[in-house]
């Protein structure tokens, strides 16, 4: 039932199942840059992140954002403005690598509790969350219009 | 080490409470322990003890203070006090035994947990443990019963009953319910696509005697596509009433949460009480109080007992904000009364019969509001109840959701993901009005208000009211207040350091009352609601049991 071994688009899939020190927060929480470490970030590769013109495509965050809607926003939002973090949407700045990590390792800060969601969110799927995330900041330079993408 | 006079009063205690457990007595028959999770079985909360009362509230001071050292998911344990030592778990499923007079460590309990429990939404935290049998027991972040010794803390048997890894994470987070030699627990899951059960172990050996699906095997309640996944569960812990000799307890949700149109028919035994046979786990009668629930309103909260006119009747708050006052032998209804302020969901319940009214329910259509929210007309943190006043003191608040559905494929489900279908999803204060947050007074039967104090933010602890005319409450900001149960005036306070998302109690030990308080916020409810109640963005987390005497 899990989609544990989905093919990813061109990114390596990262696999911390099994992790024995993986610690997750239920808010869902990504954090501001400095914050953001993941659980095991020395187990996080060099992972090739998509371009920034692929952050902003219009395909990218409307995906990203039908399975935030789905999996993130009950802890965080529909729109990143809840949640134990700083509200998505009055960040700027923001490190897309970090904000893939610890969705993807998730993350224990304080008594805050995230779940990793790498594994069981293909990669390509995560980069999709990240580019809604994205759009939410306040220095979001607007969509890339792309229609019937994937 | 104990001292001698202590040894003596342990003695004493204990041949008092052993007396206690011998003619079915309780907690809350003046013997000076807490011994189970709700008190006893009629889950009063409330103490008979009154040598802290009204007039010298005001010298309340810290005695102890016992930290686990361990806040994820802050503390949300109700302590269990037997003959003078203290038993409560904290953040992953640590189990500490304390002296209740002086808080000395006596001993610790830290399981080796699966790796992989930290994948479910429902890790790491849990409300308390059982005692009996010279065992306590706890259900496990990873799907486990566990008993170790009472005395020494040491390692007895172990019994795996969930496969999380299947499940996507279900487990335990609240203690066993004992009936009889039998520890009877059920599994979180009312959220997760999969089917809820509860499980009678055997207190002797942890063989598992029976499970009871809590999803009902019918096609008039449950199209066959739909069961394998349908949630369910039971993830607080029912009673056992040693009177009727059966076993109660508030089930979870359906699953999908919020689309109930892919799963017609009333769904049972979800977001319903049921009475099981604790020999068996057949259903001796039972009540939804919800069918086809559409909105996340799990049955879990506390099913309360009272003796009213010669009946015994059982009341029960339900997520949705309703009041069912049940005839405890069978079942009927005898009222419904409306606890929230803001209900939309539904435009009436027969107070004689339940039936629920027309529905508004969320639709793949388009997105709308619904009252109370998903998070309940309160949390599972239950209320106290007074037979001196007979008022029941709880917490609740107001707030609401909008939700709009979407067909959703399992098999696209992550491991971590709720199945709750929703295309958009957001918590929001009632319309045209503020979310607000309270404790209040109500006489339990009829919904009469006699008191209430308002709270800037929702109070996520147990409340714990006494015979010495006290009714203690903790709230988000960290304050412990105590409060005249008569007219809800506030008597004293304290600040703990940390928000309360724990159950107050009060014991005898030495001679002297304690009024115990876990403090240390954490769960899932401060992160869901803090787009409504922003303070919830900023509180801090933390561990500590803390207790309170009067010189």
């Amino acid at each position: 039932m899990m989609n544990h071994h989905r093919k990813c688009l061109g990114f390596r899939r990262i696999n911390i199942l099994n992790s024995s020190v993986l610690m997750c927060a239920v808010a869902f929480c990504v954090a501001a840059p400095m914050a953001a470490v993941p659980a095991r970030s020395q187990e996080v590769p060099a992972a090739t992140r998509p371009s920034d013109d692929d952050l902003r495509r219009s395909d990218w965050i409307a995906q990203g954002r039908a399975k935030f809607i789905s999996a993130c926003s009950y802890c965080h939002g529909s729109k990143g403005d809840a949640g134990k973090v700083k509200s998505f949407t009055e960040r700027s700045n923001w490190n897309p690598q970090s904000i893939h990590d610890v969705i993807t390792n998730g993350r224990t800060r304080g008594s805050n509790v995230m779940p990793p969601w790498g594994g069981s969110i293909a990669d390509d799927e995560i980069w999709r969350i990240v580019a809604y995330i994205k759009s939410l900041s306040t220095d979001f330079k607007g969509p890339i219009p792309v229609e019937n993408g994937n | 080490m104990k001292r001698p006079i202590r040894a003596v009063a342990g003695l004493m205690l204990g041949a008092f409470a052993m007396s206690a457990f011998a003619t079915g007595a309780s907690a809350q028959d003046a013997n000076g322990n807490w011994t189970e999770y709700n008190g006893d079985y009629r889950s009063w909360r409330y103490s008979p003890l009154d040598k802290v009362n009204k007039s010298n509230i005001g010298k309340l001071k810290v005695a102890w203070i016992h930290q686990p050292g361990d806040i994820t998911s802050g503390i949300q344990v109700t302590p269990l006090v037997i003959d003078g030592i203290m038993y409560y778990i904290a953040a992953n499923n640590r189990v500490y035994a304390v002296d209740a007079a002086t808080g000395t460590q006596i001993w610790e309990y830290i399981p080796e947990l699966d790796a992989d429990h930290m994948k479910s939404i429902f890790a790491a935290y849990n409300r308390g443990v059982a005692i009996a049998d010279g065992k306590v027991l706890l259900g496990t972040s990873d799907g486990r019963m566990i008993a170790i010794d009472q005395k020494t803390g040491k390692e007895g048997w172990q019994v795996r009953l969930t496969q999380p890894a299947e499940c996507h994470g279900c487990n335990f987070t609240s203690p066993p319910t004992i009936a009889n030699g039998i520890a009877i627990i059920g599994k979180t899951g009312g959220d997760l696509a999969q089917r809820g059960q509860i499980y009678g172990v055997n207190i002797a050996d942890g063989k598992l005697l029976w499970t009871f699906e809590v999803l009902k095997d019918d096609p008039a309640s449950w199209p066959a596509d739909q069961i394998a996944t349908g949630g369910g569960g039971a993830w607080m812990p029912g009673v056992f009433d040693p009177k009727t000799q059966l076993y109660y307890v508030g089930t979870s949700n359906p699953a999908p949460d919020f689309r109930a149109s892919q799963r017609r028919g009333d769904n049972l035994y979800t977001s319903s009480i049921v009475a099981l046979d604790p020999k068996t786990g057949k259903v001796v009668w039972h009540h939804q109080e919800v069918p086809n629930d559409a909105w996340d309103f799990d049955a879990q909260n506390e099913i309360v007992s009272i003796q009213h006119e010669g009946k015994d009747l059982i009341f029960h708050l339900n997520k949705g904000g309703f009041v069912t006052v049940l005839d405890k032998k069978d079942g009927s209804v005898v009222n419904v009364w409306q606890f929230s302020e803001n209900v939309n969901w539904v435009d009436k319940i027969d107070p004689k019969t339940g039936k629920i009214g027309t529905r508004n329910e969320p639709t793949d259509a388009e997105k709308k509001i619904f009252c109370p929210s998903a998070l309940g007309a309160r949390s599972m943190n239950a209320g106290s109840y007074s037979p001196k006043t007979k008022l029941w003191y709880t917490n609740g608040f107001e707030l609401c959701n909008s939700a709009q559905t979407v067909e959703t494929q399992i098999s696209k489900l992550a491991f971590s993901q709720p199945y709750y279908a929703t295309s958009e999803f957001g918590f929001d204060a009632p319309p045209g009005k503020k979310a607000s947050a309270y404790l209040k007074a109500f006489d339990p039967l009829t919904g009469k208000m006699a008191w209430r104090v308002d709270y800037k933010n929702p109070g996520l602890g147990w409340v714990l009211a006494t015979a010495g005319g006290l009714v203690f409450n903790g709230d988000l900001e960290g304050y412990v207040h105590a409060y005249d149960d008569e007219s809800g005036k506030e008597l004293w306070k304290f600040q703990t350091g940390s928000g309360i998302r724990a159950g107050i109690v009060s014991y005898m030990a030495d001679g002297k009352q304690y009024i115990v308080v876990p403090s240390g916020m954490g769960s899932l409810f401060p992160g869901f609601a803090s787009s409504v109640f922003t303070d919830f963005k900023t509180i801090r987390g933390g561990a500590a049991v803390i207790a309170f005497t009067v010189e």
